[in-house]
C-alpha cells in the first residue's frame, strides 16, 4: 500500500488511527502493540501477500538469535555469542544476496566466462534492504551489550512499523524500543496528531505536486538517452536537473509523511533530509541527504573498518569502500557502483582539500561557501545522472551531452525553465520540515514565519495542502526509494 | 489555539472541500453514467473517454460490443438496424494499443455475457512503441485500480473537476453530444477543420503527422509479436466460450497505403495480416474481414487544393465515415455478405492469403501509376520530414 494512495489515506489511515486510540484509551500495552503490528502487517501484506511469511520469518529468526546471542553473553561464552552474531549477519545477507543481488551476479558472470545461465527474474520484496540492516544492527548492538532484553511484540513492531517500513527512515533500537515502553505511548496526544496530521500533508503535497511534476520533465530524458543520442546540453540539463529534484521531493517527501505518520501513533521518528542542496560541499551533503543511512553506514561500516583509526591513507579507503557498499546497496547494476565510488571519490577529494588546503580566511567565507555549495550542487546532479541512468550508456550519453559547451548545444531555449528555477528556489531558499516543525530558529532570508503553530491559518494552510495533493492522486507515481 | 481545535478545522475543511468536490461530479455528470435506465443509451459525457466507457459497461445491459480504435469508434454504428435484437455498445479507444483492446475484452467478459464482439483491427494497434494513453489508467479497464479508487478517481481528482466544470459549459451552451452509446460524433470532430482548412489539406495533413512522422503507430521494426499472441487468445477465448466473434481489418484510404510502401512499412503490414490469416485457420468459426482491399471505397478520389467538396466515405485517409462502417456492417452482419453491387472487403484464410497479398501489391502498384501527382506530394512530404 501507497501513502499516495486513495485505499490508505481514506481507509487505512482513519481506521488505524481510530482503534490505535481506543487501544490507548484502554491502557492496554499489549494490545495497542499488537494492533499496530496487525496494521503494518496487513500494510506489508497489501503489495504482496506471498512475501509476508518471508518478513515474519525473518523477524523470528532474527529475535531469537538475539535471544541466543544475550544468554551466552550472560554465561561469559563470547566466542560462541560471536559466532552466532557471523551466523546471523551471514544469514540476513545471504537472504538479500539471493532477492536482490542474484541475477546481478548471475548476469555477469554469464558475460564473463560466456556460459549460457538464464537469470531467476526474482521479485524484490518489498523493503528488504531497510528490515535487513535494521536488523542486522540489532544483532551488532545485542552482541555489544548495549540492547536492553524486550519481548517479541515489541521487537516485531520496532522492525515492521509500518510508517518506516517500507523506505525508512532507517531507525535505530535504541531510538525506538524506550518509546515502546514509554507511558506516553498509552497517553492519546492531540497536538502529535496535528503536528502528525500537518507534516503528513507537507509530505504528500511534495511527493504528489511537486516531485511527481519533476518526474514528467525527467523519464522522457532517460527514457530517450537509452534508444539514441540526446539532440542537446538543453535538454540533457533539464532532465539531470529535473531528476536532481525529483528523487529530493520524493524522498524527503516520503519521509516527511513516515515522521507525520509514525507522530500521529506517537512514536518520534528521526528526519531523515536537512537541506541536503544547501550543502557547501560533499562531506556536509552527506550528513544532510537520507540522514539515517549515512548514520548506518558509518557506525556499522566504517567505523567496523577502521574509520580514521589507521591512518590518513586507510581513511581515503575506508571511505570509498562504505560508499561503494551504499552504492550497492540501492540496488544491483553497475550505475549504482559507479555512483557509489563517484560519491567516495568525491569524499576522498573533499577530505585532501580540507588537509591540504589552509582555511578560508573569514572575509572571503560567504564567496567560499556561495562557491562550494555551487560545485557541490553539480557533482551531485553529474552523480544523480548515473544513479537514475538505465544503464552506463544511457549515462555516458547524458553526461556527454551536458559538458558540451559549444554554442550550438544552447540554441533552444530551456523549456519549463519557470518550474525548474522554482523548484532551485525552493532547495536553496525554502526552510525544510525540520525546521519547519522543530522549533529551532529558520535561518534567513526566510524567517520564523515558516514555523508551524496550531492555529487557525496553519489549519486551513496544511489542510488544503492535503486537499491538493488529493486531487492529483489519480496520476500519482510509485515513491523512487520502493524500489531499494 | 487549543490542539483539539486545530484537528477540527484541519479536518472539517478538508472533508468540506472533497464533499464539494464530489458533489460537483456527481450535478455535473462528465461521464454520463447514472443515467436512468429508460435512458442508458444516451450516454452523453464530454471526456476522459476510457473512464467513461469503463463504467458504461459495466453499468449497461448491453450484450454485443465493438473493440478497436478511433477508426471504429468514429466509423461504426452501435444503433445501426443490422444489430437486430442486440444491444451493442461501441467500446473502441481512440489512440489505443492492442494491450488497451484486450483489457477492455477482458472488462467485457468479466462483467457481461456478451453474444457478440466484432473486433476491428488496425496495424497501429500492433505497434511495440505504442504506450497505453489517455485516461486509461485512472479508467476500471486498469485492473491495479479498486473499486474505491476508482470511486476518488472517478468524483476527486483534478480531471473530474476539470471534466465537471466542461460538462456543464457544454450543457449550458447546448452543444449536441460527443459520444453516443459509445460512438464519437465524427462531424464534430472533423467538420470544422474541413470546413476551415479545407479537405485537401486535412488528407495531407493526417498522411504527415499521423503516418510518416509517427513512428510510434508505424515503427520500421515491425508489428508485435507478443500483441499478436494476446489476440490468440482473445479469439481462443471466444471460441472456448462460444461468443460470436467476427474480425476485420479496418479500412484506411489508398493513399495511406501508398504512403506505407513509400516510408517502408508496406510489406510489415502484408506480413501482419499473413499472421492474422493464421489464426483464421485455427478458428475456423471465427471470420476475418480484410477491408483494405483497394476497393472502389478506398480508392476514392482525394479532393484537390482548389476544390471545397468533402469525401464521401473518408474524413480524412485515417478516419472513414459512418457512409462505410454501414456497409462495413452490412457485409459483417448479414449471412449473405450483403447485397453489394460493388466488390467490398475480402475474408481472408490460408488458402487465398498469398493470392490476396499479389493482388493487393499489384493493386497498390497500379494506384501508384495512376495517381502520380499524390505520389509525388507524399514522397515531397517524407523528404520534408527528413
Amino acid at each position: 500500500m501507497l501513502f499516495n494512495s486513495y485505499e490508505f489515506i481514506f481507509a487505512f489511515l482513519p481506521v488505524s488511527v481510530l482503534i490505535f486510540i481506543l487501544c490507548q484509551c484502554s491502557g492496554n500495552r499489549r494490545l495497542t502493540s499488537s494492533w499496530l503490528v496487525f496494521c503494518s502487517l496487513f500494510f506489508y501484506a497489501w503489495w504482496n501477500s506471498s512475501y509476508l511469511p518471508l518478513i515474519l520469518l525473518s523477524i523470528f529468526i532474527n529475535f531469537n538469535l538475539a535471544r541466543s546471542m544475550r544468554l551466552l553473553n550472560k554465561m561469559k561464552r563470547l566466542r560462541s555469542s560471536k559466532l552466532v552474531l557471523i551466523a546471523g549477519i551471514s544469514l540476513n545477507l545471504l537472504l538479500l544476496g539471493y532477492f536482490k543481488y542474484a541475477d546481478f551476479f548471475i548476469g555477469n558472470m554469464r558475460f564473463i566466462v560466456n556460459i549460457e545461465h538464464t537469470s531467476l527474474n526474482i521479485i524484490l520484496p518489498l523493503a528488504i534492504s531497510f528490515f535487513t540492516f535494521q536488523q542486522i544492527t540489532y544483532l551488532v548492538d545485542t552482541y555489544k551489550k548495549q540492547v536492553q532484553p524486550h519481548g517479541l511484540l515489541d521487537y516485531m513492531l520496532f522492525v515492521t512499523f509500518f510508517p518506516q517500513l517500507i523506505a525508512g527512515p532507517i531507525v535505530h533500537h535504541k531510538e525506538m524500543m524506550p518509546q515502546f515502553s514509554s507511558p506516553l505511548f498509552l497517553t492519546p496526544n492531540t497536538l502529535n496528531i496535528c503536528k502528525g496530521l500537518s507534516i503528513f500533508s507537507l509530505g504528500l503535497f511534495k511527493k504528489v505536486i511537486i516531485a511527481d511534476h519533476f518526474a514528467l520533465l525527467a523519464n522522457p530524458v532517460f527514457d530517450q538517452a537509452v534508444i539514441s543520442p540526446l539532440p542537446n546540453a538543453v535538454v540533457a540539463w533539464t532532465g539531470a536537473i529535473s531528476y536532481t529534484l525529483q528523487l529530493y521531493f520524493d524522498f524527503s517527501g516520503y519521509s516527511d509523511m513516515a515522521i507525520g505518520l509514525a507522530l500521529i501513533f506517537g512514536i518520534t521518528l528521526p528526519f531523515n533530509f536537512n537541506s541536503p542542496y544547501k550543502a557547501a560541499s560533499i562531506i556536509e551533503f552527506w550528513r544532510r541527504w537520507h540522514m539515517t543511512l549515512s548514520r548506518f553506514l558509518k557506525e556499522y561500516i566504517y567505523i567496523p573498518l577502521g574509520g580514521n583509526r589507521k591512518g590518513y591513507f586507510r581513511r581515503l579507503i575506508n571511505v570509498v569502500i562504505t560508499m561503494l557498499l551504499g552504492g550497492l546497496w540501492h540496488g544491483a547494476g553497475w550505475t549504482y557502483v559507479l555512483w557509489g565510488l563517484m560519491h567516495g571519490f568525491y569524499l576522498v577529494i573533499n577530505h585532501l582539500w580540507r588537509s591540504l588546503i589552509p582555511p578560508t580566511p573569514y572575509f572571503l567565507r560567504r564567496v567560499s561557501s556561495f562557491l562550494g555549495q555551487a560545485l557541490t550542487f553539480i557533482a551531485i546532479i553529474f552523480a544523480w545522472v548515473v544513479f537514475r541512468s538505465e544503464n552506463l550508456q544511457a549515462a555516458s550519453n547524458i553526461i556527454t551531452h551536458m559538458i558540451k559547451v559549444s554554442p550550438d548545444q544552447f540554441t533552444q531555449p530551456l523549456q519549463n525553465a519557470p518550474s525548474l528555477l522554482a523548484g532551485l528556489l525552493l532547495i536553496w531558499l525554502a526552510p525544510n520540515s525540520n525546521e519547519i516543525f522543530s522549533k529551532k530558529r529558520v535561518p534567513r532570508p526566510l524567517n520564523t514565519n515558516f514555523q508551524w503553530l496550531p492555529n487557525l491559518s496553519s489549519a486551513i494552510l496544511f489542510s488544503l495542502l492535503s486537499f491538493t495533493a488529493i486531487l492529483y492522486l489519480a496520476r500519482a507515481q510509485e515513491f523512487l526509494y520502493f524500489q531499494f | 489555539m487549543r490542539h483539539s481545535q486545530y484537528l477540527l478545522i484541519f479536518l472539517w475543511t478538508f472533508v468540506l472541500l472533497c464533499i464539494l468536490s464530489i458533489s460537483l461530479s456527481f450535478y455535473a455528470n462528465p461521464y454520463g453514467v447514472r443515467v436512468s435506465q429508460e435512458k442508458h443509451d444516451i450516454y452523453n459525457y464530454f471526456g476522459g473517454t476510457r473512464t467513461a466507457k469503463a463504467i458504461h459497461i459495466q453499468e449497461g445491459s448491453y450484450d454485443a460490443f465493438i473493440l478497436g480504435s478511433s477508426r471504429s469508434e468514429i466509423g461504426i454504428d452501435p444503433t445501426h438496424d443490422l444489430w437486430g435484437e442486440l444491444n451493442a455498445y461501441n467500446a473502441s479507444l481512440a489512440g489505443s494499443n492492442f494491450i488497451e483492446t484486450y483489457k477492455v475484452f477482458q472488462t467485457i467478459t468479466r462483467q457481461k455475457r456478451p453474444k457478440l464482439i466484432v473486433l476491428a483491427l488496425d496495424y497501429s494497434l500492433f505497434s511495440d512503441a505504442r504506450s497505453t494513453s489517455g485516461d486509461f489508467n485512472l479508467s476500471r479497464f486498469d485492473d491495479s485500480n479498486s473499486s474505491l479508487s476508482s470511486f476518488f478517481k472517478e468524483h476527486l481528482s483534478k480531471d473530474s473537476i476539470e471534466k465537471s466544470f466542461r460538462a456543464l459549459k457544454y450543457s449550458i451552451k447546448g452543444l449536441p453530444p460527443k459520444h453516443y452509446q459509445g460512438q464519437k460524433n465524427g462531424s464534430l470532430t472533423f467538420t470544422k477543420v474541413i470546413n476551415e482548412d479545407g479537405q485537401h489539406r486535412l488528407v495531407f495533413n493526417t498522411i504527415f503527422k499521423k503516418v510518416i512522422t509517427n513512428s510510434e503507430a508505424y515503427p520500421q521494426s515491425g508489428f508485435s509479436r507478443s500483441r499478436i499472441s494476446l489476440l490468440r487468445e482473445l479469439v481462443k477465448y471466444c471460441s472456448d466460450q462460444k461468443i460470436q466473434l467476427i474480425i476485420f481489418i479496418s479500412p484506411v484510404h489508398a493513399l495511406q497505403l501508398m504512403t506505407f510502401k513509400q516510408i517502408g512499412i508496406w510489406e510489415n503490414f502484408l506480413s501482419w495480416k499473413k499472421e492474422l490469416s493464421n489464426i483464421s485457420d485455427t478458428y475456423p468459426e471465427t471470420p476475418i474481414y480484410d477491408f483494405t482491399d483497394f476497393s472502389v471505397f478506398i480508392s476514392e478520389e482525394v479532393p484537390s487544393n482548389s476544390s471545397d467538396t468533402s469525401m464521401q466515405w473518408f474524413w480524412e485517409t485515417s478516419h472513414y465515415k459512418s457512409t462505410l462502417g454501414n456497409l462495413i456492417l452490412n457485409r459483417i452482419l448479414t449471412l449473405d455478405g450483403g447485397d453489394l453491387s460493388t466488390p467490398f472487403g475480402s475474408k481472408l484464410n490460408q488458402e487465398n492469403i498469398h493470392s490476396e497479398l499479389t493482388k493487393q501489391r499489384l493493386n497498390l502498384d497500379l494506384y501508384e501509376q495512376k495517381h502520380e501527382a499524390l505520389l509525388n506530394h507524399v514522397k515531397a512530404l517524407i523528404k520534408e520530414s527528413k
